[in-house]
């Protein structure tokens, strides 16, 4: 149960339950702010740039016009996916570890960082699509029956179960989401008026909050919260083994599972905190998301960064202690003084130093820092991707198949057109769709009301302590 | 068909109403709340089958999507990669994914079913404030006594109902 003490108040000002709604929506029913319209302007021709011009450029001229040679076949393509598959474990993460675990303080974040699942799973699944070449014939890797030759797809590869995790996992994550989000769609239908009242009422899917239809709602979530849980450690081992179950140094080892999920969580949480700053911000949420949820979110961010440093640190121990002359070659010619230094140190430096700095509290609760230091984060994990993905198969076992990779600008406004398509979605998200579940918001400020004691409790201790 | 309506705006006085309005053994029709309320369900003894029905999807997925791999990969076309067992350790992958696909989609399905929900469907109730901070308790006045209804009216009140209707 949640307790007071050990978390102060989660939603400060005594809101009664209608403030609850009008601040929530306030950001839906009043006119889209300034700021709104140029951030959407830049993202929708960010979006319109990357993917309208340059995906299909990729399509129609081929792989050639992307950085990846014989010797790196992966560039920034899987570098890109890996990231965004990373910030994508976030809202599942986020929402549903911290609602097994009962912990109260996921109400004000968790729509949010689900809905940035959503996008940033999008964004991730155009990669492997593209990466294709010829993306009709993906329709060749679901197993709809034997092709024309009797065969079937090969379910022993990484590569396949990565299709069929990803694919499930967007679908969990998008349900989950939506199916949270009735309630409060049912809020907004009966508010509004018009096409706007239309459209909402066939979002809500008729809801009303009957006693069983609470019920059950609350058993559905829990249901798909606990099997989604281990499906995010399994969807981001799966992608591991893309790496781990080939031979090149640098990509062939048992600790890449554990290492990746970490990695995402990290990366995610802090791509969650970024967002929740400028929310608070932008719409004025500082009694919703409290300096208490930055605090929290914060230690976690510490804790993690130390398992990473950790993991960084056992790569190069092994590399040592295997006395694996290629294996060593690539943690210390590579990573630590050679070619790839610069990005390793770098990584290094906004993965494991810097967020130490949380562990004191006047960090935690500055927003500038914590905002800095978690854009931070996910500039040393798309590093961390690129030390992963690049070097080893740059510099493998004979120097004489040793080839550079260089990204061209395709690669660049590839990724940059997944960035705004996710830009886009965050900005359509915040204006159109309750961007916190107020239903979970009314039950945390009852939770809290419950807790808080009546007159006659609070006089009678008084007078004790007095007495004292 | 007339509805007796009961607003609260203070979930405390609901409980405390649902407690007399139990003790009467009132015909309740349905409670409708802007969030779930717990202690509510608990008193009404309110369940539902989807955690039990879930399992039995999840026992489904499993066996289901095995077969599938097992008829794939051992009966219809046996590969031989480096000599290694076709029925293949790395079967549990597929089969946790798939399971997790399947008890997904059919634990939605059944929520949607028997809550009766489904796109463009009207509420089945619409009162002021009844998605947003109001808490209402209806009840049926076809079946209700004259006694029984001056009796519920009465628990209303006492219990600070803000406003007893009739729609």
């Amino acid at each position: 149960m949640y307790k007071k003490e050990v978390r102060g108040e989660l939603i400060l000002g005594n809101k009664s339950y209608g403030d609850i709604t009008r601040d929530i929506l306030r950001s839906q029913e009043e006119k889209a702010p300034m700021w709104w319209w140029i951030a959407f302007a830049v993202f929708f021709v960010l979006m319109s740039i990357g993917l309208g011009y340059y995906v299909p450029l990729t399509i129609s001229k081929g792989i050639g016009m992307w950085g990846n040679n014989n010797q790196v076949p992966w560039g920034w393509a899987i570098i890109n996916f890996v990231w965004w598959i990373g910030i994508g474990h976030a809202g599942t993460a986020f929402s549903i570890f911290l609602l097994v675990f009962r912990q109260k303080w996921r109400t004000s974040i968790n729509r949010a960082a689900e809905a940035m699942t959503v996008f940033a799973v999008l964004a991730a699944g155009l990669f492997p699509a593209i990466h294709v070449g010829r993306p009709w014939d993906e329709f060749f890797i679901f197993p709809y029956g034997p092709n024309s030759r009797g065969l079937w797809v090969n379910f022993n590869s990484p590569l396949l179960w990565d299709v069929f995790a990803i694919t499930t996992y967007l679908t969990t994550s998008a349900i989950f989401w939506y199916i949270g989000m009735l309630p409060d769609f049912a809020t907004v239908r009966d508010r509004s008026q018009g096409l706007k009242r239309k459209i909402f009422n066939v979002l809500s899917f008729g809801w009303l909050g009957s006693m069983d239809k609470w019920r059950k709602f609350e058993d559905t979530l829990v249901i798909l919260g606990g099997l989604a849980m281990p499906l995010v450690i399994a969807v981001h081992s799966i992608v591991s083994t893309d790496f781990s179950a080939g031979i090149l140094p640098g990509w062939h080892e048992t600790i890449f599972p554990p290492f990746f999920v970490v990695g995402a969580i990290f990366s995610g949480f802090s791509m969650v905190v970024t967002l929740m700053v400028l929310i608070r911000k932008a719409f004025k949420l500082q009694d919703y998301v409290t300096d208490d949820h930055f605090d929290a979110i914060a230690r976690i961010i510490t804790f993690v960064s130390l398992i990473m440093g950790s993991a960084y640190l056992i790569e190069l121990f092994i590399a040592w202690y295997s006395g694996n002359q290629y294996e060593a070659y690539v943690f210390d010619e590579n990573y630590l003084k050679g070619h790839y230094a610069l990005p390793y140190w770098l990584m290094l430096t906004f993965n494991a130093f810097i967020p130490q700095l949380f562990w004191f509290k006047k960090v935690r609760r500055n927003l500038t820092w914590i905002f800095w230091i978690t854009i931070g984060v996910n500039i040393g994990m798309w590093l961390e991707r690129y030390n992963i993905v690049v070097p080893p198969a740059a510099e493998d076992f004979l120097p004489a198949n040793w080839f550079h990779y260089a990204s061209t600008i395709v690669d660049k406004w590839v990724y940059l057109g997944t960035i705004g398509l996710f830009g886009v979605g965050v900005l359509l998200f915040i204006r159109f769709i309750p961007m916190m579940a107020m239903n979970e918001l009314k039950q945390q400020a009852k939770r809290q009301t419950d807790l808080k004691p009546t007159d006659i409790q609070y006089h009678a201790i008084k007078k004790l302590l007095e007495d004292e | 068909m007339s509805k007796l309506v009961a607003v609260y705006s203070d979930d405390n006085k609901l409980l405390q109403a649902a407690d007399q309005l139990i003790e009467a053994k009132a015909p309740i029709e349905e409670i409708i709340t802007p969030f779930v309320i717990e202690e509510l369900l608990e008193k009404f003894h309110v369940k539902s089958n989807i955690p039990l029905l879930a399992f039995f999807y999840g026992l489904f997925g499993v066996t289901s999507v095995f077969a599938g791999l097992y008829y794939t990969f051992v009966i219809d076309f046996p590969l031989n990669i480096g000599g290694k067992p076709n029925l293949s350790l790395t079967f549990p992958v597929l089969m946790f994914i798939g399971t997790v696909l399947i008890t997904v989609l059919a634990t939605v399905f059944t929520f949607f079913i028997e809550a009766k929900l489904y796109p463009g469907k009207d509420p089945e109730f619409s009162y002021p404030g009844i998605n947003d901070d109001k808490m209402v308790v209806l009840v049926d006045k076809s079946k209700l006594t004259p006694d029984m209804e001056t009796k519920l009216r009465r628990i209303f009140e006492e219990t600070g109902a803000e406003k007893i209707d009739e729609v």
